[in-house]
Parts: structure tokens; sequence; C-alpha cells
């Protein structure tokens, strides 16, 4: 019997709905299948570097029992050598990864012309990625990294990062003592201070904009509105800036201000009797954030701050320094942003500078270090500074004085670096003795603190 | 016996006996058996480079585990050793079953409605100006199309931030609303219908050029039968024109669908609320968190992938019998 084509004549190029395929077709099909998935299994797992970190000893112990100012921690270096004193620094080219847009374009030129190297500025948006990328990526060649508290023992006891050299960090006397890792005064995330160098110091508080931007149906809160409030967290929850109010996207950041808020001081929930009450109150309380004020999460509030985006934002306090050079050309009065974090119980912290293992030029990478860690305390200047001049974190050198960034004292700069109205956005050596750090959590605490952030994130 | 004589057949060897010959084409040239397939290799190799293999990766991070100290994931190769936990979780946060509060499921019913509302859309704009084109082009259709094809040439972010500055509070589409006398919107405080609106901007160039091309392929012969035999103008576009066009307004619906399904960026840039956000959004916070966030974000893609099966396989079997 003749078929019509449309009966079976025709087969589709995909075989869909070939009854032709046989039961030994089948059969075969699947057997190449199956034997295809063993083969490409093995292939894809001898392309794989990373097959679970393992780290016990010292190292383990360091994991389980993350450093606090109450316990603090002496990171191991057993089987890490760093370099031998004298050596002359390699040709380069030095490979920098760093936050983007976090360290001053002219810094970079400047190193390059005084060591006759040239420095490549690889970046990293999220503490994420940067791990990622430390631990799977098997072609990279990173000298210097920028690290957080957050990441700093894991990739310390994972040898990923190189103990410092300090004859080579002449500059290290700069810095408040405290960064010094000497036997009276070590920092207690890095006792001896062997991995790290402080960048810059930051507090993170809320800004608000006191005029009524191009574009915004709204005013912003008046100057003295926000510090005169009972609790000034609470402008972040007044429908009164309802679409105009931003949190920072960081779980860790937003949840935090909320515990501060609640007088919580335990930023790290570190008792375990009251942290699923406090997470499960800050969860309540990001819904009611979403529900007052279209909340907005993002990083930008150094660009939305001056563009008029936001009026009330969460912010780090270096980016308020900074959002000066982002307002748009018609804004003529700049002295529009101001920054409030309480003088006490603020959320404070600090980014380091480490040697990887992973480069080719420990030497110069120390060199770096040094560098960046320059200051003269005469006139508030130095490499350091310059920096600080670009992107409006302080580094926690000895003997800034606050006035003078204020005024616009010192040969390096041309103009004021901070307006007299955001001097609350220059931390000092003793806002850390009152003040609380984010700091790294076991996986089961930081899960629990993700999945209050989730209900966020979805319910919005 | 007569037959073809090939020039293949003048040099090769004859036949053993129990081999089978070399296969003939009827104009007498002889080719192996594997010439004609080997013209599929190019598109079967990219299909398992760039689709099988990148494809079993996500399969491999979604069942895989996670590194102990650095919370990254780290995928599992042998399917022997997947652990299912992961993708379970995920199912359980869409449901709302395994125990898991269903978080993830507004944002799976917004991304159906959408995708749905805003490619319905696309389709109701896109015809008309596809019809025109081809019914009427004449010699500008040349023209019409390189005008259609131009919003191509700038790339889909640069387009979606223009938008930004237009629906700005003070910008052009508000100010345009205060000249007719309605008050000012607030276009990119989370607001659905911005999204919506970004979607259909968007994806709508890909839904009028297949409209066009199946358009410009039906017979004018049938559309002047319809007529011949007494069929007003609009009894002829509902009975022979739109009929004839399904395949071509199906193809359409897939193109833009698809990335619509997958698209984070457009609420991320006109909205970055968690009212708006959609599977894409979900996928892209996953990926940038540590501990199980990258698995979860593997589970997502491939539970949004086997949501789009059925899509596809009607998409197929529609064009299968009704192509034009």
């Amino acid at each position: 019997m003749a078929l019509h084509p449309r009966e079976g004549g025709r087969k589709h190029p995909l075989g869909i709905g070939d009854s032709r395929m046989n039961r030994r077709t089948f059969l075969r099909n699947t057997g190449l299948t199956a034997a295809s998935i063993p083969l490409a299994s093995a292939i894809l797992a001898a392309c794989t570097k990373n097959t679970g970190t393992q780290v016990g000893g010292e190292g383990g112990q360091v994991l389980q029992n993350p450093a606090r100012p109450d316990n603090p921690v002496t990171l191991p270096t057993e089987g890490n050598p760093t370099i031998a004193d004298g050596l002359k620094p390699e040709a380069g080219p030095l490979e920098l990864y760093n936050w983007e847009e976090y360290i001053n374009p002219r810094i970079i030129n400047m190193f390059e012309e005084q060591y006759g190297v040239k420095v490549n500025v690889n970046t990293f948006n999220t503490e994420q990625e940067s791990l990622a990328t430390l631990t799977t990526a098997s072609d990279i060649n990173y000298d210097v990294f920028f690290p957080t508290t957050n990441i700093l023992s894991k990739l310390a006891v994972t040898k990923i990062l190189m103990p410092l050299n300090k004859t080579y960090l002449t500059n290290l006397a700069n810095v408040w003592s405290v960064y010094q890792g000497t036997e009276a005064n070590s920092p207690f995330y890095d006792v001896g201070a062997q991995y790290t160098v402080p960048y810059t110091v930051y507090t993170t508080g809320v800004a608000w904009r006191i005029d009524q931007p191009r574009g915004s149906a709204i005013k912003g809160p008046s100057a003295d509105y926000v510090p005169s409030l009972d609790n000034p967290y609470d402008v972040m929850w007044d429908p009164k800036w309802k679409g105009k109010t931003h949190i920072l996207d960081d779980y860790r950041e937003v949840i935090g201000m909320i515990l501060l808020k609640n007088g919580v001081y335990d930023v790290n929930t570190d008792d375990s009797s009251t942290r699923t009450q406090n997470l499960a109150t800050a969860q309540q309380q990001l819904v009611d954030l979403v529900n007052a004020v279209d909340v907005k999460a993002d990083v930008n509030d150094y660009t939305d701050m001056p563009d008029g985006a936001s009026l009330v934002h969460q912010a780090w306090s270096g980016d308020m320094v900074s959002a000066q050079y982002y307002f748009p050309k018609y804004q003529e009065n700049k002295d529009v942003i101001r920054y409030w974090a309480p003088t006490e119980n603020m959320m404070i912290g600090q980014d380091f500078m480490s040697v990887l293992n992973t480069g080719s030029n420990p030497v110069l990478a120390h060199h770096f270090l040094n560098f960046m860690l320059d200051f003269d305390s005469k006139d508030n200047s130095g490499n350091s500074m310059v920096n600080f001049q670009w992107n409006g974190y302080i580094p926690p050198m000895k003997g800034v004085v606050k006035e003078d960034l204020i005024k616009g004292a010192g040969p390096w700069q041309t103009g004021r670096v901070v307006q007299p109205s955001l001097e609350t956005c220059i931390p000092t050596e003793e806002d850390f003795t009152v003040g609380h750090q984010l700091l790294e959590l076991t996986p089961e605490v930081d899960s629990q603190w993700k999945d209050a952030w989730e209900t966020f994130q979805t319910t919005g | 016996m007569d037959r073809p004589v090939g020039l293949l057949e003048e040099t090769a060897p004859p036949s053993e006996p129990g081999k089978r010959p070399p296969q003939r084409k009827e104009e007498g040239v002889w080719y192996p058996r594997w010439y004609w397939p080997s013209f599929a290799g190019p598109a079967f190799a990219w299909l398992i480079l760039l689709f099988i293999l990148p494809f079993y990766v996500i399969l491999s991070v979604a069942m895989g585990t996670v590194d102990p100290v650095f919370q990254t994931p780290i995928p599992v190769w042998q399917p022997w050793y997947w652990s299912f936990d992961t993708f379970k979780e995920v199912v359980g946060k869409i449901f709302g079953v395994f125990g898991e509060l269903p978080l993830y499921q507004p944002s799976f019913v917004r991304t159906i409605v959408y995708v749905l509302i805003a490619s319905s859309i696309c389709v109701l704009l896109a015809y008309p100006v596809a019809y025109y084109v081809a019914r009427y082009g004449g010699r500008r259709r040349t023209l019409f199309l390189a005008l259609l094809v131009a919003p191509f040439w700038v790339s889909y972010l640069m387009r979606m931030l223009a938008w930004t500055n237009l629906l700005q509070s003070d910008g052009f589409v508000n100010r345009v609303l205060g000249v007719i006398g309605f008050g000012e919107y607030q276009w990119l405080e989370g607001k659905s219908v911005t999204v919506v609106l970004g979607l259909i901007y968007g994806y709508i160039p890909y839904m009028i050029l297949p409209l066009y091309a199946g358009l410009d392929r039906i017979n004018q012969s049938l559309m002047e039968a319809s007529r011949d035999l007494g069929a007003s103008p609009s009894k002829t576009f509902w009975k022979v024109t739109l009929p004839l066009s399904k395949p071509a307004v199906l193809a359409g619906m897939v193109i833009v669908s698809l990335p619509m399904f997958g698209d984070y960026y457009t609420t991320y840039l006109l909205s970055s609320r968690g009212r708006t956000s959609m599977i894409g959004t979900l996928i892209d916070q996953k990926v940038h968190t540590s501990g199980d966030g990258p698995a979860q974000a593997a589970a997502l893609v491939m539970i949004l992938m086997l949501m789009l099966i059925p899509f596809m396989l009607y998409y197929l079997r529609s064009t299968r019998s009704e192509e034009i």
C-alpha cells in the first residue's frame, strides 16, 4: 500500500515521529550514549583542578574558630616560605588583582615610572568571584591581592597568600600601630601581620541628599534631620523617601546595619542562643523595608547620591568622599551630601594588600606594597594619599591630620579632598576600639544569613 | 544490464564478495558513504562543544558539591556520584514542597506572565508592520527592512540604558505625559509595566523579521482566489492570510520568548527590585553567591530548560504540519 507523503513518506529532519527506529538502533544509540558519559566525565575530571580543599591541623583549627577581637588568630606559615631578604625586584609585569575602580590609575603610572616595569590591573566585582578565580583557575599569575577579613584565613591556610617579608616593607612604620603586627600591638585576625598590610579603612553608615536633585519629585531630608532622630537608621524605613531609598547590595552590610539599628552589637551573630531570633527579626525588617520604601539594592552609592537616583542610601564612607567627582555638570553646589555613622557601635572595617603565591614577581610585589604605604606626616603627602585623593578611602596612616584633608593642605592636592560636611567619612584609629567589624562566619552561620537575605531578594 | 557508469567506477576496484559496494549517485558519480554525512560535521562539532558539553558541565555543577573551605562549587563529573539535594531544594523553593518555602515561585510565575504578555504584544505590534512591508512595501521594501534591522546595530544594553534616561522622573517620557495632562510616573521604581515595555522594545525586531519572511512567502494567488470567490478583504485575511502565517507567528514567538525567559538585565536596568525579579535574576543572584548558590543557579538553568521543552515540542509539532 502506497503511503501519502503526509502519512509517512516525509521524514522530519530531527527524526521526530520517525517510526523506523527499530529496537536494534535504539539499543545501539543508547549504548553509545552510555559509553560516552564515562569517557567524557573522565576527560572533564582530568581537566579539573579543584577537587575540594582539605585543611587539617593548625589551619583547620583556624577555620573552625574564626578570628574575633577576643579570639586573636595567628595564621600558620609552616610550609609556606616567604622570599629571602635583599633580593632585586623582578622585571614584571606586575599583576594586581583588585576590586573594580579601587586604585588610582595615577599611582599605577607612578609605580611603573619609578620601577621601570609594567603593571596590569585585573579586577573582580565580588569576593566570591575572586575566590573562584584564585582557587580554580590554573593559569593565573596574579602577584598582589586586596582581601578582606572575610576570606583572609582561608587564603592563608591554603597557602594562596605568601607570608610577607617585612624587611622590604620599610614604610610599614607609617601605618597605625595596630597594623604593624608588633608583639605589643597586632591585628586580631592576623597576629604579627604576617600576611597583610592595610590598604584602606572605612565605616558603613547612612548618606542623604539635603536638596531636591533635578528630576526628583521630592526633597531629601534636611542636614540635621537624620542625626536628630532617636534612631537615625530609621530614616531608611521612612516612607517619605519611598522610591528614593537604596541599600547596599551586600547581605552582610545590610543585615549588619539592621542588627545595629536593633541595638544588637553582636554583628557576626556569634551568640548561638540569639542568632536565629536576631536573623528572623532582621529578615522581617527587610521585608518591611521593601513595603515601606520600595527599597533598591545596589553598590552604586557613589553615583546614585550625586546624580539624585537616591536621596537616602546606606553607604560606605569612602564612596561618599569620592561622590563629589560624580555630580552631573549642571550641579553647581556639590556640598549637598551628608553622611552619618554612629560615633560608637558603628560598622567599621578595613581592606588589605597581600602577596599571592600564584605570581612570578614576589619581590616586586613587596616593593609595590611598600610603595603604597608611602606617607609623609609633615604635609599629609605620599603615595597612599594620592590614592586616597582618587578613591576616597583613607589609608590608616599615623599622623593624618583630618582638618588638613578638609582644608586642602598638602602639596599632593590642588583642592580640598573632603567636603567639610563629610568629616564623618574619615574614621580614626580610636573608632576601631568602639566599632564593630563584619568578620568571617562559619559556613553554617553564613547559610542562615543568606537565607534571610534570599527572602528579601525574592519577595521584594 | 544497462546501468549508469560513474567516474569512480572506472577506477575503483571491484567490490569484494560480502562487502557493500560504495554508494552511487544516479548521475553516475560515486561517493564514499561518509561523503554527504560529513557535511554535517562542523554543525555536529559545534553542537557538542558549545551545547552538549556546557550543558553537561551545568548539570555536573548542579549535581555537584561545594568546597568545604572556600564554599565555591565543585562539579562532579561522574553521574554515579551525583547528588540531587540542590535540585530538590530548588524544586522545593519553586513549588513549596520538600519542606521549603516557595521563595522562587513568584519569580517563576512573574517570568511566565511577563513573557506571555510581552511576546503577545510583540505579535500584535509586529504583525501589521511585517504585513505592510511584505504586501505593500513595493520598491521601498529594502529600505523598510534596513530600518527594521537598524536597532540590531545598537547593543541591547545600550538601548536599555537609553530607556533608563528617557524614563527618569524628569525624563522625556514624563515630560511628554506632563504636556498632555498626565502626572509624573515613577517608571524606574520597581514597576512591572516598565519591565514588560522594556522586553517588548528589546525583542520586537526579532519578531518582525520572521513574520515578514513568513508573510512574504505566502502565495499571492491564494489571496486572489479568495477574493475571486467572493470573500471580503477582512475575511480573506482571517481565513487565508492569518492561518498561512501561523508558522511564522509561532517562529517569532519562539525567537522572542526563549531569550525573554532567561533575561535578567532588562529588569535589572529598569527596576532592580525584588518585586520584578525574573528567573534570570534568580540565576544571576545565585551565581554570585557563595556556598551552594552556583549549584542552585545551575539547577535553575536546568529547570528553565526543562520548562521550555514542551514549548519547543509544540512549536516543532505545529510547524511540521503547517509549513508554508
